[in-house]
């Protein structure tokens, strides 16, 4: 099924940017921003289910991807309105590595739309890292 | 050090007051102004940088994602300057954020003439403005350092304003602690 998903958004990405305006920011990835900031600040440790947790609270559209198994971790779709194609971009992005600051990117389809993707790496404090799209 | 401040805003509820900086940067305490500053130096454009210049990431890396206003300043009146993006750290709307919001809602009057004033003296200039910010609420103390970057969405006017802060290490005691216990 992952290599079903990420050959699927080979064909179809056509190039992703890594700049995305501050005023383009949705809310739910600004709490995110705020919960993962606060995590590093303060270095609490905290479970991987009250990480999910918060996050389902922020928003739908998110991507739970644990890094327990391996050193790319097993990937888990959270959010039940995520589509095919979220799906397939969580898994690219993971195949690049998450890690340091969250980092936000649009990526470009060959359709012509957009999907906006932000990445946080929750990994040095829980065993999970987390990609949320926009709403 | 009172008399040494260039604005004041206040009513019976307490009291704003500026002090401009005129560039004067503490290094150490001003880092994260600093690289904002440098980075917003690099743009080459004939005039401005362009509010979609400003990227999330470049925030979140400066430190700065909650300390950070994006204010659409193109009215022609101050007051109805309206916050496109509002720090999470600030909340002026009874704990809400104050996101999508103009400058006349603001339920403080001293607060309102502050913005007002200040952003429309931002827009004016032009130009980078650093100030130390000192108010006090309800007997709340609150102290900032305050840059302010002017955008422009043609390269010519100003029609946005990045406004970042950096709080002092002023110790935010609201009442002694007698009187909390009281």
């Amino acid at each position: 099924m992952r290599a079903n998903v990420i050959e699927f958004a080979r064909r179809s990405l056509v190039r992703s940017t890594s700049d995305i305006a501050l005023t383009d920011a949705p809310q739910g990835w600004k709490e995110a921003i705020v919960l993962w900031t606060d995590l590093y600040q303060q270095r609490i440790p905290r479970s991987p289910l009250y990480l999910i947790s918060k996050i389902a609270l922020v928003t739908n559209h998110s991507v739970i991807i644990s890094n327990e198994e391996g050193p790319k971790g097993s990937i888990m779709f959270y959010g039940n309105l995520l589509n095919d194609m979220q799906k397939a971009i969580a898994s690219a992005i993971v195949d690049e590595g998450i890690s340091g600051f969250p980092n936000a990117r649009r990526f470009h389809l060959r359709s012509g739309y957009d999907i906006p993707a932000l990445s946080l790496s929750f990994s040095e404090i829980s065993s999970i890292d987390i990609v949320l799209f926009g709403t | 050090m009172a008399a040494s401040f260039d604005a004041r805003f206040g009513d019976t509820r307490g009291e704003l007051r500026v002090r401009y900086l005129r560039g004067q940067f503490v290094v150490g305490r001003d880092d994260q102004l600093i690289r904002l500053l440098a980075q917003y130096g690099r743009f080459n454009y004939p005039g401005m940088p362009t509010p979609q210049d400003i990227t999330i990431n470049q925030i979140v890396r400066l430190g700065l994602f909650t300390k950070t206003h994006m204010i659409d300043c193109s009215d022609d009146s101050p007051l109805n300057y309206c916050f496109q993006v509002h720090s999470q750290e600030t909340h002026v709307l009874r704990g809400n954020s104050f996101e999508g919001r103009r400058i006349r809602e603001a339920e403080w009057p001293a607060l309102r003439d502050y913005g007002a004033y200040e952003f429309a003296r931002a827009k004016c200039a032009a130009a980078p403005d650093f100030s130390f910010v000192d108010y006090s609420l309800d007997g709340i103390q609150v102290a900032y350092r305050r840059l302010i970057l002017p955008l422009s969405r043609d390269g010519r006017e100003v029609s946005h304003l990045l406004v970042a802060f950096s709080h002092d290490k002023v110790p935010v005691a609201p009442r002694p602690l007698e009187q909390m216990r009281a």
